[in-house]
């Protein structure tokens, strides 16, 4: 298990990541998400002991990840701005890897090499940037590391590589237990493999909660009231926003279904219909919640 | 308005498909849809998964437009694959990771699922073997029942938007006989 305590860092003045507690389990998909500039990177880049916390520790089964080269060897850590060797080839490069990561697969690398049509004595530097993230993903997977961290690794890649990695992560969970940590802006993707999502806004984290959790704890209406009723006058329920389009009102409320179609039920409205959040507007609601909002950006 | 809802349960479960159900006239348009998404449970959706199983097609397809969590969907799917006879009593289901790879989802979301369907008595698990499709006769009765009461919404809101019964009863017999001429229905 991965557990952050208060971690923090500052950039001189800027405050990047703002006293995060989170905890991350064995097994499950971890998916952070989070506004452009929240602290997605530097967190990521904290817990894979590059960066040195200002404050706070990062413990992964308890033990601190700074310059602790034993538990550094327990993950893998695909950074968005990646680095390879000048004029090294993927099989140079392998080597490199097999000799920090005891546990590579090397027939398994191979394998793949081949299944995902990458030259292996090529140099890297004459990939494409869909082809480099490839070949650290593939890196990343035969590592045989307990955990993954993938920054934006998965926006750069096609929707069939998509489908193919995400295909391997779900066989090595199965297999070996394997826990990815995924930061993505590509809300439907996350939504499809995460287990609990992490949103992170100007360096705090706003959520922390399984995806399921989250999906039951938030609803869309639609209705048209009795005419005399307002939307604020249902006080009873949790409501996070209010629009109106004519009579037509979409209210976001917080709360388990029952309650709110109880509640809904009660002030008998000519017309109601519940309506589940999909993780993207749960993103754009939470965040409009801490004053990010689009119409602030546009207006 | 007396209409026999047994009867039209019957007849309805054997519409084929949508575009007859459209074209039929003085038939509000949500109605027809919402008769038609019925009818294809029982009809078209058997035919459809027949075929996928025969020519090695996933036996889910997840629909990424559908706003219910995957494991919803997955324990839905596979329900109806159960309820429909395509995966027979005490078959073994796929295994967690293979379904996890074929989809390219979390494989917690399938156990997940498996765990929702043991909870509903649609599967067994046999420790170190898997999971194998339970005895579901007391289902089929129960998802009858409620093909039935979405029936009856539905009359309900062909009375509401103003359809005549003889109307209902006439589109009804139509459709049914269309069915049966494709051969479609297991009566």
């Amino acid at each position: 298990m991965i557990e952050t305590t208060g971690l923090t860092k500052r950039f001189d003045d800027i405050l990047a990541v703002d006293h995060i507690s989170a905890k991350i389990r064995d097994g499950s998909v971890f998916g952070l998400i989070g506004t452009n500039g929240a602290g997605k990177s530097t967190f990521l880049r904290m817990v894979s002991g590059i960066l040195k916390p200002d404050e706070g520790a990062v413990l992964i089964d308890g033990e601190n990840v700074y310059e602790n080269p034993a538990v550094k060897s327990r993950f893998f850590y695909i950074s968005d701005d990646q680095y390879f060797f000048a004029n090294g080839t993927p099989l140079e490069l392998m080597k490199f890897y097999k000799s920090i990561y005891p546990a590579f697969d090397e027939p398994r690398f191979f394998h793949l090499l081949q299944s995902f049509d990458l030259d292996k004595k090529r140099k890297i530097s004459t990939f494409s940037k869909g082809m480099k993230k490839q070949l650290s993903i593939i890196y990343g997977i035969c590592a045989g590391t307990d955990y993954i961290f993938c920054d934006e690794t998965f926006d750069g890649l096609d929707p069939v590589m998509r489908q193919a990695v995400k295909s391997l992560f779900a066989s090595d969970m199965a297999e070996r237990n394997l826990t990815p940590i995924i930061a993505s802006h590509n809300l439907r993707e996350l939504e499809d493999i995460c287990d609990h999502v992490g949103l992170l806004h100007k360096g705090g984290i706003l959520l922390s909660k399984d995806l399921d959790d989250m999906k039951l704890n938030i609803h869309k209406i639609q209705c048209v009231l009795k005419p005399g009723i307002k939307v604020e006058d249902l006080t009873e329920l949790d409501i996070l926003k209010t629009e109106y389009r004519g009579s037509l009102a979409t209210i976001t409320v917080r709360g388990a279904r029952e309650n709110v179609e109880r509640q809904m039920a009660a002030c008998e409205p000519l017309f109601f219909e519940l309506i589940p959040l999909s993780l993207e507007e749960i993103f754009i609601s939470e965040t409009e919640v801490a004053g990010y909002d689009i119409k602030k950006l546009i207006f | 308005m007396f209409i026999d809802i047994t009867g039209l349960f019957y007849y309805i479960k054997c519409i084929k498909n949508i575009h007859t159900v459209e074209t039929y006239t003085g038939m509000c348009e949500k109605v027809c849809c919402k008769l038609a998404c019925i009818s294809v449970f029982y009809t078209g959706l058997y035919n459809k998964v027949a075929r996928c199983t025969e020519r090695r097609i996933p036996m889910i397809i997840l629909d990424y437009k559908d706003r219910r969590p995957i494991y919803e969907q997955v324990v839905s799917k596979l329900e109806e694959l159960m309820l429909l006879g395509v995966m027979k009593e005490n078959e073994p289901l796929p295994s967690v990771r293979s379904l996890a790879m074929e989809l390219s989802i979390n494989p917690n979301t399938i156990q997940r699922a498996y765990v929702e369907l043991e909870r509903q008595g649609y599967i067994y698990t046999v420790k170190g073997k898997g999971s194998f499709v339970a005895d579901n006769t007391a289902m089929k009765e129960n998802r009858k029942k409620e093909v039935l009461l979405q029936v009856s919404d539905m009359i309900d809101e062909a009375i509401r938007v103003g359809i005549p019964g003889d109307e209902i009863k006439k589109m009804v017999e139509i459709q049914y006989k269309a069915a049966k001429r494709n051969g479609g229905g297991d009566e």
